[in-house]
């Protein structure tokens, strides 16, 4: 395999690209998913093949093969140059760097293809009955999802190097119905790791709560409408942090000028309370990643501290662009996507408020409660994310449960109001697409912080 | 090394299976991505893999797997063999479709696309991009994809389907210039090429992004009938009816049109039929992903719900024939399209167009807003429930533009909305899984802060 990497580079080079990458991928996915206590998909995927990337001036020739013919790959190599010829975007060279090398196997304790599927199976199915817990409950689904990446890249610059990612799922979501309503609640456990990241959660514990909480929803209220104090949890201060700031901080936009945050480093954008980092290496989080696609190490991305701007996150392309260093954020779906900047762990650190002092001062607002998604808006730096519930708060005390919410405005302008941000971050893993595709998976969050911000929900 | 091969060699290395069925599929895809006006990459990809569903009794394992070799087939259908012997039985799935012959014979497959290399879609995107520049508005980002499908259904009772589609799909972002730049977005999906007009998307994403940047924030919320044009309600009404008319979510009851057939559900102007015959639409095809043929079938009928989606799993549990409606594939995508499971679902929901054309619905008012971008277009499956940041609404006064707006939320439910249709009109646009007209409807409001 390497071998034939070796020398599809080699023909990339010697047909004159200036910069070339191969990277060979094979992944295998096991989905379990249970409903109503049948298990509905039970199924093993494998994903292999050879993306391969030539870059000449500013462009990109990008082609991708599932093979195993040598010929086939070297064929795909000059299909790869032929395109980049065809590319008008001019760009800076990328320079020399650090060339990753070796062997890097996933930091799991337990590797899930040492465990066999009927545990899997039973855990998913232990996952959907604990929503059985009352006959409000219509619907009960529980997932196990298990992804075991491995990737080898070579480039131009002297990469050699293959590693392994292995990400593990587990959700529960239920539905209830009253009196023609329905409503769903969902709880996740995940993080990258081996089986041991399944454990932090009892699965009883975990499909009751789920259950128990789609069942409160049903005594939802309509949330109110316009701006008003809004406690944001973890999951959407995470979004904030993630579908704005994070977008908009991926340098690819700033290089090309879409970004509202272009221009803005060394400026105060939000309260000094506010510190924000992207960061590809927190152990266990849904987000993390030994290396990028391009094979940069995963680090650490300091994008706002003490409420002032500090930069951007990097593939290869971008820090060549820009005069920085590459931050490894070059990420694809896989090898047959196109590479961009994408984020990987994104988050707000804490602050010194507890959840009592945020919510006491409080005469009238909405506490938020997890989140259906988000969208990002990198150039006008608006915000909007959809909340699962909320929480009416009314003279500093938690009182009824409120139905699925927006919240949007500028995120600058709510940055700036933001006035207590909690002393505990937590994460929430998910995908992210840039645009509607290109998913890859991360994970944002941060902690409780109280701002005003436009709701509004039917 | 083609499609038929390795079907036959997977069915054969099923071992035991007492039934067992191989979706097969190939894909061609060139991508052109446009950054900051200029062609920046330039993609050919080719892939080629199986799915396989192996029933042992009423024991199901399914595997997937790109195919590089013969051998790939082969273990691909051993190991859905060996999750089979794992799973537990189902409690009513236990037979494959049988054969039966198509009645419909959808042409969606366009030879341009089939053969298109990169400096076709070049042209075009450079295309799209000048014309907005013209008018004086960049393109910081934009996209055209040409896909070609090959796909073959085989199972043990004899099921054998053949199909093939082409799927074009372009998205462009357009942004004017100054500290508060206007954005505009403009997407086509089709089987077809040539109705993708360069110059009309790259003057609409000028004329989008320059009115985005002159819309204001309303000063108070609105109450007033809402249009939508068909680019933001396709994509919420795919979500909506075509989760609400599956089978398999209304047999899970997620699905708010549970207990419902021959019951009102929409105002008596909707129509919708799900048409697998549509040559406009990308997953039109003679039988479903099963091998089912397919069949025109209305869903809401003046407003009435007249029938669910079925896949084969769907209808055991009813104890019917399936619909035709098991479906893997997405419609704007041509890459390892195997991979997708099956679910019972929609091909293209076609809503029925009003008399009028959008200018000649909007003056019949004396207020209205018409909605023309919004962040994401989506809404709660389950509820019905939307709230969505607009990005682009105008607030029209005997259909003359009185003032636009963006920062404020579109806030409604989509299940009431549609018994309040208060006009339809007969602008219709394939959006995703859809074909549409701007609809307008009364009980949603507009919230500002």
């Amino acid at each position: 395999m390497r071998d034939v990497m070796l020398r599809a580079l080699e023909r990339m080079r010697d047909l004159g690209a200036e910069f070339c990458d191969v990277r060979f991928q094979d992944s295998t996915d096991l989905m379990i998913r249970v409903s109503d206590g049948e298990v509905r998909t039970l199924t093993d995927a494998r994903l292999s093949g050879f993306g391969l990337r030539a870059r000449i001036g500013g462009s990109w020739g990008y082609s991708a093969i599932v093979t195993e013919d040598s010929g086939k790959v070297l064929d795909a190599a000059a299909r790869a140059v032929r395109s980049a010829r065809a590319g008008t975007a001019t760009g800076r060279p990328i320079p020399d760097g650090k060339a990753m090398t070796g062997h890097h196997p996933a930091r799991v304790k337990v590797h899930p293809s040492d465990v066999p599927v009927e545990d899997k199976l039973s855990m998913a199915r232990e996952l959907d009955a604990a929503q059985r817990t009352s006959d409000k409950v219509v619907n009960t689904n529980a997932a196990y999802v298990e992804e075991i990446k491995r990737t080898a890249v070579v480039n131009s610059l002297g990469a050699d190097l293959d590693w392994e990612d292995v990400r593990l799922r587990l959700v529960a979501s239920t539905v209830a119905a009253e009196a023609g309503r329905r409503e769903m609640y969902h709880s996740f456990m995940d993080g990258t790791g081996g089986m041991e990241v399944l454990k932090k959660r009892d699965l009883h514990e975990m499909g009751a709560a789920a259950a128990k909480e789609a069942v409160a929803m049903l005594g939802g209220i309509k949330p109110p409408s316009g701006r008003i104090t809004c406690i944001t949890d973890p999951v959407i201060s995470g979004l904030l942090a993630h579908e704005v700031m994070g977008h908009a901080s991926e340098a690819d936009e700033i290089v090309k000028r879409r970004s509202f945050l272009t221009d803005k480093v060394g400026q105060a954008v939000a309260n000094e309370q506010i510190t924000m980092v992207d960061d590809g290496s927190v152990d266990g989080a849904h987000g993390s990643i030994q290396f990028d696609d391009e094979g940069t190490s995963s680090s650490r991305t300091v994008i706002i501290e003490n409420g002032v701007y500090r930069g951007y996150m990097h593939s290869l392309e971008t820090a060549a662009e820009l005069n920085a260093k590459p931050t490894g954020n070059a990420r694809a779906q896989d090898f047959g996507r196109r590479m961009w900047v994408r984020m990987t762990n994104t988050f707000f650190e804490a602050g010194d408020w507890t959840l009592e002092e945020i919510i006491e001062d409080v005469k009238f607002g909405v506490i938020t409660d997890s989140m259906i998604n988000g969208m990002e808006d990198p150039v006008g730096g608006g915000f909007e994310a959809k909340a699962l519930r909320g929480f009416l708060v009314e003279n500093g005390r938690i009182t009824r449960p409120v139905r699925s919410l927006t919240l949007t405005g500028k995120a600058l302008d709510i940055l700036r109001t933001t006035d207590a941000v909690g002393d505990r971050v937590q994460l929430d893993a998910g995908m992210c697409g840039k645009g509607a595709e290109d998913w890859v998976p991360v994970a944002s969050g941060g902690p409780y912080c109280r701002s005003q911000i436009i709701v509004g929900g039917d | 090394m083609d499609l038929r091969e390795l079907a036959d060699r997977a069915l054969k290395a099923c071992g035991d299976a007492s039934q067992a069925e191989v979706f097969a599929a190939s894909g061609r895809t060139v991508s052109v991505y446009l950054d900051d006006g200029r062609i920046k990459n330039v993609e050919e990809k080719d892939d080629i893999g199986i799915s396989l569903r192996v029933l042992k009794g009423r024991r199901v394992g399914q595997a997937s797997s790109t195919c590089s070799t013969i051998e790939d087939a082969e273990r691909c259908a051993r190991a859905a063999s060996r999750l089979a012997d794992l799973a537990p039985a189902s409690k009513s799935f236990d037979r494959l479709p049988s054969p039966s012959k198509a009645t419909l014979a959808p042409n969606n497959w366009d030879p341009l696309v089939a053969q298109l290399g990169g400096s076709t879609l070049c042209e075009l995107t450079s295309a799209v991009a000048g014309a907005a520049e013209a008018r004086g508005v960049k393109v910081p980002k934009g996209m055209i994809r040409g896909g070609a499908v090959e796909t073959l259904v085989r199972n043990t009772n004899g099921v054998d389907a053949e199909n093939r589609y082409t799927a074009v799909f372009s998205d462009f972002s357009s942004m004017t210039s100054g500290p508060q730049p206007g954005e505009g977005v403009a997407s086509y999906t089709s089987p077809w090429l040539e109705g993708l007009d360069p110059y009309c998307m790259g003057a609409s994403l000028a004329e989008q992004a320059m009115a985005a940047q002159c819309a204001t924030t309303l000063p108070s919320s609105l109450r007033i009938p809402v249009f939508i044009v068909p680019d933001e309600l396709g994509n919420m009404l795919d979500i909506l009816v075509g989760s609400a008319a599956s089978a398999d979510i209304v047999q899970r009851k997620r699905s708010p049109w549970a207990g419902k057939l021959g019951q009102q559900v929409a105002s008596p102007e909707i129509t919708i039929v799900d048409d697998p015959g549509d040559p406009r639409a990308v997953l039109s095809a003679p039988y479903d992903d099963e091998g089912v043929p397919t069949a025109v079938r209305p869903v809401v009928e003046n407003g009435v719900l007249r029938s669910y989606l079925y896949d084969a799993y769907s209808s055991s549990v009813k104890g019917q024939a399936p619909s035709g409606n098991g479906l893997r594939r997405g419609p704007h995508n041509s890459q390892y399209v195997f991979r997708g499971g099956v679910s019972a679902g929609h091909f293209n929901l076609l809503v029925s167009p009003g008399g009028r054309n959008r200018e000649q619905m909007l003056s019949s008012f004396d207020r209205c807003a018409l909605i023309e971008k919004v962040s994401s277009p989506d809404v709660n499956p389950v509820t019905g429930a939307f709230a969505l940041e607009v990005r682009l609404g105008h607030v029209l006064e005997h259909g003359t533009v009185k003032s636009s707006f963006k920062h404020a939320l579109v806030v409604g439910n989509l299940l009431e909305a549609l018994k309040s249709v208060v006009a339809i009109g007969r602008d219709v646009q394939v959006v995703r899984s859809t074909i549409l007209p701007t609809i307008g409807m009364e009980g949603i409001e507009v919230v500002v802060g």
